[in-house]
């Protein structure tokens, strides 16, 4: 596999001068495009195949709710469908392919869904004693070598201080309004042309622990294309109701039977 | 038939395209989109937006009873479309077009669309799904 050397250079200055060499760490190649492999549901398979989402007897409570309201016609329980950005961890089901940018210091991940970065912190910080909440909360990362050739191959990630709402997926799965989200990540190739990400969600809305293998694969011909959620979202929400943006009339459709249409007064 | 000659709108009902009209995978929950029930949906389009997170089509429709209606009618995203070989340019103002739909639960004149056809039946898709 193509590998990346970044302390070369440092240590051929270090070779001409009294100050002791530093060691050569190779980072793994992981450059390119790489896209969704599975379910949209946070279980790859699907939650048909793999079973329901392991949720608290309250937050399957909630789900069922958002289920009802849906078979109304309510976008209930599905936050990106607003153009709010997906968040973690649902951020890394890469509904669009994603791009990883390893540095020595910051590893970025690229997502085109919603122009989503994340960063991840490899320079050996510790926690701040604030984090300012964001949808993809904070991330600090440490690589390692698994196999002890003496290169980098698998980095981890624990991610927190995360801001709502959230959900796992489109499927009305949504994470506790606490947002005390801890999600740790092991992110590996399993092959050359595969990703894997295995990432465990602790959560109080989850009875313990959920751990999926999200995967990845590399495109061979990748095409990248600009993704700008707001240049013609349809679907507006106003208060508890949900509208449909009829842009040519000026009105707000009801999406549900029974809601009345919304039409501005001036009109 | 050259798909900008069909004067009028034709309009149908069917649920026959049921599977059919399962659509790409989306960025959100399509609850607001009644899938038990799609319709066909002939017409002539008034606008084609290449936009995200969904492309719409808005394509006038006359009813059975002589009333049009403009539909806004959500597709995929433009990254699988693109990459599936649509462009801002696929469609224009005129072209004479079929859909499958799943309406709006409400019964206004939206939806979400799938299986895209000129009026003479051929697809539109410049590379269906599983070609290269």
């Amino acid at each position: 596999m193509r590998r990346i050397y970044w302390a070369s250079l440092v240590l051929g200055v270090a070779a001409c001068s009294n100050e002791p060499a530093e060691t050569v760490v190779s980072y793994p190649d992981w450059s390119g495009q790489w896209a969704r492999i599975g379910s949209l549901n946070w279980e790859p398979e699907g939650y048909e195949k793999a079973g329901p989402p392991p949720l608290t007897p309250e937050y399957q409570a909630i789900r069922e709710g958002y289920l009802a309201q849906r078979a109304n016609g309510v976008l209930a329980g599905d936050p990106p469908a607003t153009c709010l950005p997906p968040g973690m961890p649902r951020v890394m089901t890469m509904s669009f392919p994603m791009e990883i940018i390893v540095t020595p210091k910051v590893t970025y991940i690229y997502a085109d869904w919603e122009s989503q970065v994340r960063r991840v912190y490899t320079d050996g910080r510790d926690w701040p004693d604030y984090i300012l909440p964001e949808f993809n909360g904070y991330s600090i990362g440490q690589w390692h070598d698994e196999n002890g050739d003496g290169a980098y191959d698998m980095l981890s990630i624990e991610t927190r201080g995360m801001k709502g709402p959230r959900s796992f997926d489109s499927a009305a799965v949504v994470l506790h309004e606490n947002n005390e989200t801890v999600v740790q990540e092991e992110i590996r190739r399993v092959d050359e042309s595969t990703l894997e990400d295995r990432i465990t969600t602790i959560d109080d809305a989850l009875t313990g622990p959920w751990t999926v293998n999200r995967r990845y694969s590399l495109e061979k011909d990748p095409v990248w294309v600009e993704y700008v959620c707001a240049e013609g979202n349809r679907h507006l929400k106003l208060g508890d109701e949900w509208y449909f943006i009829n842009d040519e009339t000026g009105t707000l459709e009801p999406t549900r039977p029974g809601q009345p249409r919304l039409v501005p007064e001036a009109r | 038939m050259n798909k900008s000659e069909t004067s009028k709108a034709a309009w149908a009902l069917s649920s026959m395209l049921a599977l059919a009209a399962i659509p790409a995978a989306a960025h959100h929950s399509t609850a607001i989109y009644d899938s038990d029930n799609p319709i066909e949906l002939a017409g002539t389009v008034v606008e084609w937006q290449f936009v995200n997170p969904h492309c719409f089509i808005l394509l006038e429709v006359t009813d059975a009873a002589g009333e049009r209606k403009v539909w806004s009618l959500e597709g995929g995203n433009t990254a699988g479309l693109f990459r599936r070989g649509w462009t801002p340019n696929t469609l224009k103002a005129g072209d004479a077009i079929m859909l499958t739909v799943r309406p709006l639960r409400s019964g206004s004149p939206g939806g979400n669309y799938s299986n895209p056809r000129w009026a003479d039946g051929s697809s539109i898709d410049p590379k269906p799904s599983g070609s290269n």
